[in-house]
């Protein structure tokens, strides 16, 4: 029994996405008073597995107590919930657009391995960062940066700086 | 390629009238939010602002019953009008879906107290201090309004309370203060 | 009816009906990610390369396009912008933990929000990066307090970029849309001359 294979669609053009990543914002804005945010999910789902391995320790840690303190239900918070459908709706376009496959992007000069060991390093590197800077690309520059915040607008400018200065050292790694 | 044209002056139409255009500062506005919630003492507690809380009384909305928290001599000195005793409330069995408000002198510990009621409990943002700042004396040099008819109203109600509008009472209430956790 | 908003401070909104909206919210915001191919980090990484400005493009349209409804929606005073949620400014945090986001950014190829596509796309590396995230707040979790300082270093609280350059609101929106508007040629120039962009 064969499946219909999706040809791979192509890309939209990147001004229209951003236009309406814009006015999704703006619609959040208008709606809740806050923009979007990714990392604070996370460390909300961090957040409720610790708890319910640990749950003084939860309580006791800054870091998790203001998930899970309080709250009958950690996980009903808006981030996570709006993280949810960003995933849901990752699959459900990339299987419309015929994107969705089960494979390891990465540069023709490094194995599979190396890119899976430097993924995880570079998320680990990221989330411990987004700590200091209070939000990642979605939370703090996008939503921070149309309500004109200087540290969102700073925390953009690092980024390109720290991301081109390293692109030299990672080249091997994606072309 | 066109479409990239058409955004790109849309936005320069966007921009360019923006600059064009100014309006005041947000830092020292009025506070005009009605609702809001938020944690405290790892609590979630439902807020109400002192403003809204006098625009419910001046219309004199009968569905909520206002709680004062505080101590007795407190009370007897000055509670906000129409506000009974939370150690005296007793619910009367007929008076159903009836919301509170809760105030005291400070959040945290009206927001442990907001427990023991029956229905919604909405607490007073800033207690009693945000009641005077921002009803009885408020302060415009710290406040500043957006129009005029704001303005009057503001200056109307504080006279329906009795108060004195203008009179400088230094009193920083950030109404947007840690509202949501930090970061996203 | 006079409308304002933000609508959650305003009127008392269903907590469910929130949810719901971050939901749907979400699935959108997944799904112009996933149609910016940024699922696929190799695609995403090119702007470091000079190759592809995709995500220059989507980031600063995607800003200018909300700063510039925010600003005519508070102009119009049907958002009440004192009320809305400005991030605090951490001057040094946010320059040092941007450069090291940058840093984490090229070695894994994604975001946090972007790796979420590309998990649910299938894409194995995303799901390296998920695990490298989790372990990354895990450790943030165990030396917190021996970061609470250098976090919490000159913090300026939710100041707006135009409070601090003393300047008009709508002047500063429109100077950024400006430049935004010449560094979009710019990108297509550069694409032109240094591109193959994967598509």
């Amino acid at each position: 029994m064969l499946r219909k294979k999706r040809e791979p669609q192509p890309y939209w053009n990147p001004y229209i996405v951003g236009f309406g990543i814009g006015l999704l914002i703006i619609l959040s804005f208008f709606v809740t008073g806050r923009g979007l945010g990714a990392v604070g999910a996370f460390n909300g789902i961090l957040a409720t597995l610790v708890h319910a391995i640990a749950p003084e320790y939860a309580l006791a840690n800054p870091v998790y107590s203001g998930y899970v303190a309080g709250v009958d239900h950690p996980l009903k918070d808006w981030v996570v919930i709006e993280i949810a459908g960003v995933c849901l709706g990752g699959l459900l376009s990339g299987i419309v657009s015929g994107r969705f496959k089960f494979e390891v992007i990465k540069g023709p000069r490094i194995s599979n391995l190396s890119r899976l060991v430097l993924a995880f390093s570079g998320g680990l590197l990221m989330a411990f960062a987004a700590k200091f800077t209070r939000g990642c690309t979605s939370g703090l520059a996008l939503s921070g940066g149309s309500v004109l915040s200087p540290g969102a607008w700073l925390f953009m400018i690092s980024v390109f700086i720290g991301g081109y200065a390293i692109a030299f050292l990672m080249r091997k790694a994606w072309n | 390629m066109k479409t990239n044209y058409i955004l790109a002056i849309l936005a320069l139409v966007g921009g360019l009238s923006a600059a064009f255009t100014n309006y005041s500062s947000r830092n020292s506005m009025y506070p005009t939010w009605k609702f809001d919630s938020d944690r405290i003492e790892g609590k979630k507690v439902d807020l109400i602002s002192a403003s809204y809380l006098a625009d419910l009384l001046y219309m004199k909305e009968q569905g909520f019953v206002l709680l004062d928290a505080r101590e007795e001599v407190s009370y007897m000195g000055y509670h906000i009008p129409t506000a009974l005793r939370y150690e005296k409330w007793d619910s009367d069995p007929g008076e159903e879906n009836s919301w509170f408000v809760l105030y005291g002198m400070t959040d945290e510990k009206v927001a442990e107290l907001s427990d023991g009621l029956p229905g919604k409990v909405f607490v007073l943002k800033g207690g009693m201090d945000a009641w005077y700042s921002e009803v009885i004396f408020p302060d415009f040099l710290q406040f500043r309004v957006r129009n005029k008819n704001i303005l009057e109203q503001i200056i109307h109600r504080s006279r329906y309370f009795g108060g004195i509008p203008g009179h400088t009472q230094h009193l920083n209430i950030n109404v947007r203060e840690s509202r949501y956790r930090e970061g996203c | 009816m006079e409308l304002a908003a933000p609508l959650q401070f305003n009127y008392q909104v269903p907590e469910g009906i929130l949810l719901l909206f971050a939901l749907l919210t979400g699935i959108v915001f997944g799904m112009f990610l996933e149609k910016a191919g940024f699922g696929n980090a190799r695609k995403l990484v090119q702007q470091f390369y000079f190759s592809d400005m995709s995500m220059f493009k989507v980031l600063f349209s995607a800003i200018v396009t909300a700063m510039i409804g925010i600003y005519w929606l508070g102009y119009l005073g049907v958002l009440d912008i004192t009320q809305i949620y400005i991030n605090g400014t951490y001057l040094w945090p946010q320059i040092v933990g941007g450069i090291l986001f940058g840093f984490g950014f090229v070695i894994c190829g994604l975001c946090p929000g972007t790796s979420c596509v590309a998990v649910f796309t299938g894409k194995l590396d995303g799901l390296a990066v998920f695990a490298g995230m989790f372990v990354g707040l895990f450790l943030y979790g165990e030396t917190e307090p021996f970061l609470r300082k250098a976090i919490n270093y000159s913090a300026m609280g939710d100041v707006s970029l135009y409070e601090l350059f003393n300047m008009n609101y709508g002047v500063l929106t429109f100077i950024i849309t400006i430049v935004a508007l010449g560094a979009f040629w710019l990108a297509g120039r550069v694409e032109q001359r240094y591109g193959n962009s994967l598509s």
